[in-house]
């Protein structure tokens, strides 16, 4: 046998030791027997391919795809490699599972490096459940919990470790350390019996930790929920539903109000044209009123003036003159002045005439008062007539009646009319009399 | 006892997808004959 053959037997016995060593899953052992395999002869396929297996089964499969690509190199046809690349190409993508994976990992390294183990851990959690083989990672998982004391987890990351590679020299160390530190503190891994108020468990990598005990008030509680509800329902209408319903009712009242402003405006506007439109009738009405009651006048007027005219026609002087003394002469007009005036000389020289008469018959014969009536017609109609003879008669009628006042208020008059005559002589001293009496 | 600062030390990144082909061309291939066959060589221009 020469060299090389020495060579190749070499490389050979180291792969069958590391296929051994790959049986029964002592992954990392069987990594180092390949990799010697490996290096006494390269183009030992098998031996670089099961390398590969042995790495992809720790989680390191850049490392695996490395092998198995130097393996298709040396030999193309019916290589395993090629099959077994094609069939963690998905894993292997810039957004695989290994891909993210393997930038967890070291960023967890990255945090536990700078001291923050707490981010380390979380990271490494997630890395572990995301890929349960990763072998690596749960080593520096357990490295921190062994640093965290907390040993109880350190060993459950360890022993699934080893149903991975099962005599990892890392993974028995830290179990040796973990071992110790639980034989020398009992408690502190002592998962809480009972007894105590919490149970803790495991549920896959996490531990859960619970009350010990769950009190049924299921009844209680849903009394409560129901109540609680109604008074937030309640709190949510108050504050919420019934401001809205305000302020829309409110908005709604302002609009009504705005409308009926509008209307009202409306109704004052009209209001307003009919009330000028009333007094506008009603200044006809009252013009109207005005002419007919002008109109009533002159139509009483002319109806007066012609009964006076058939009356003094008739020589019915006395009611003639009675008639025309009640005429209004300010209502006649400029064209029947003087018709009315020589109607009226002619009926008043017989009409005081006729009077005159009467009353100086009614005096003669000591009817005082009936001559009064009588003289106070004539001094209605002409206070002049029979020179002051009318009124000094009615004065004297006065006096005779014992109407002392009257009497002295018609002699001055007299007087002041009818100066230095007989007349007002007697006016004078019957006056004189009365004021001395 | 372990001591934590120092076996994080051993501790490596691991090979990102990016780092493949530069993992790959970087890795040294020689094998026992490769080394024989340098002695050898080395050997004979030493008897020259």
């Amino acid at each position: 046998m020469n060299v090389y053959q020495t060579i190749r037997t070499r490389s050979l016995l180291y792969y069958n030791r590391g296929l051994e060593c790959a049986n029964v899953r002592n992954l990392s052992r069987a990594v180092n027997y390949l990799r010697m395999s490996v290096r006494c002869d390269k183009t030992n396929i098998e031996a670089r391919n099961l390398l590969g297996l042995c790495y992809y089964e720790m989680g390191e499969y850049v490392l695996a795809l490395r092998e198995w690509v130097i393996s298709e190199n040396m030999k193309t046809e019916d290589n395993p490699a090629t099959r077994y690349m094609k069939a963690v190409q998905p894993d292997i993508t810039r957004t695989g599972k290994y891909s993210q994976c393997v930038k967890k990992y070291n960023m967890a390294l990255s945090y536990a490096n700078s001291g923050s183990e707490d981010l380390a851990v979380i990271q490494l959690k997630k890395v572990c459940s995301m890929n349960p083989k990763y072998v690596k990672a749960h080593l520096l998982l357990a490295l921190l919990y062994i640093h965290q004391e907390q040993y109880s987890q350190a060993k459950d990351v360890l022993k699934k470790i080893s149903r991975v590679d099962a005599n990892n020299i890392d993974a028995q160390r830290y179990m040796q350390e973990v071992q110790e530190n639980i034989n020398k503190n009992p408690a502190r891994s002592k998962k809480k019996s009972v007894a105590d108020d919490s149970v803790e468990y495991k549920s896959g990598s996490e531990t859960i930790i619970r009350p010990a005990y769950f009190k049924d008030n299921a009844t209680i509680s849903t009394i409560v929920n129901i109540v609680f509800g109604i008074a937030v329902g309640f709190l949510i209408a108050f504050f919420l539903v019934v401001p809205g319903v305000r302020r829309q009712a409110s908005a709604e009242s302002a609009a009504k109000l705005v409308e009926a402003n509008n209307t009202i405006s409306t109704k004052n506007v009209t209001i307003r044209n009919y009330q000028d439109q009333i007094d506008e009738l009603n200044e006809k009405i009252e013009k109207a009123e005005k002419n007919s009651s002008k109109s009533e006048g002159n139509m009483n007027f002319y109806k007066n003036l012609l009964q006076a005219y058939v009356k003094y026609e008739n020589k019915e002087y006395e009611e003639a003159g009675e008639i025309l003394a009640k005429v209004d002469e300010s209502k006649i007009e400029k064209d029947f002045k003087k018709a009315y005036t020589a109607l009226k000389e002619q009926v008043n020289n017989r009409y005081l005439r006729i009077l005159y008469k009467e009353a100086a018959g009614n005096y003669n014969q000591g009817e005082y008062e009936k001559a009064i009536k009588t003289f106070e017609k004539i001094m209605d109609v002409d206070e002049e007539f029979a020179d002051g003879d009318a009124l000094y008669f009615l004065a004297q009628s006065y006096r005779m009646n014992g109407d002392s006042q009257k009497a002295i208020m018609m002699y001055q008059k007299l007087i002041e009319q009818y100066p230095d005559t007989y007349k007002a002589r007697n006016a004078q001293r019957y006056m004189d009399q009365l004021k001395n009496n | 006892m372990i001591n934590f600062e120092e076996e994080l030390k051993k501790f490596k990144p691991s090979l990102e997808v990016e780092q493949t082909e530069e993992a790959i061309y970087s890795q040294d291939l020689d094998d026992m004959t490769d080394l024989m066959k340098k002695m050898m060589k080395e050997a004979e221009k030493k008897n020259r």
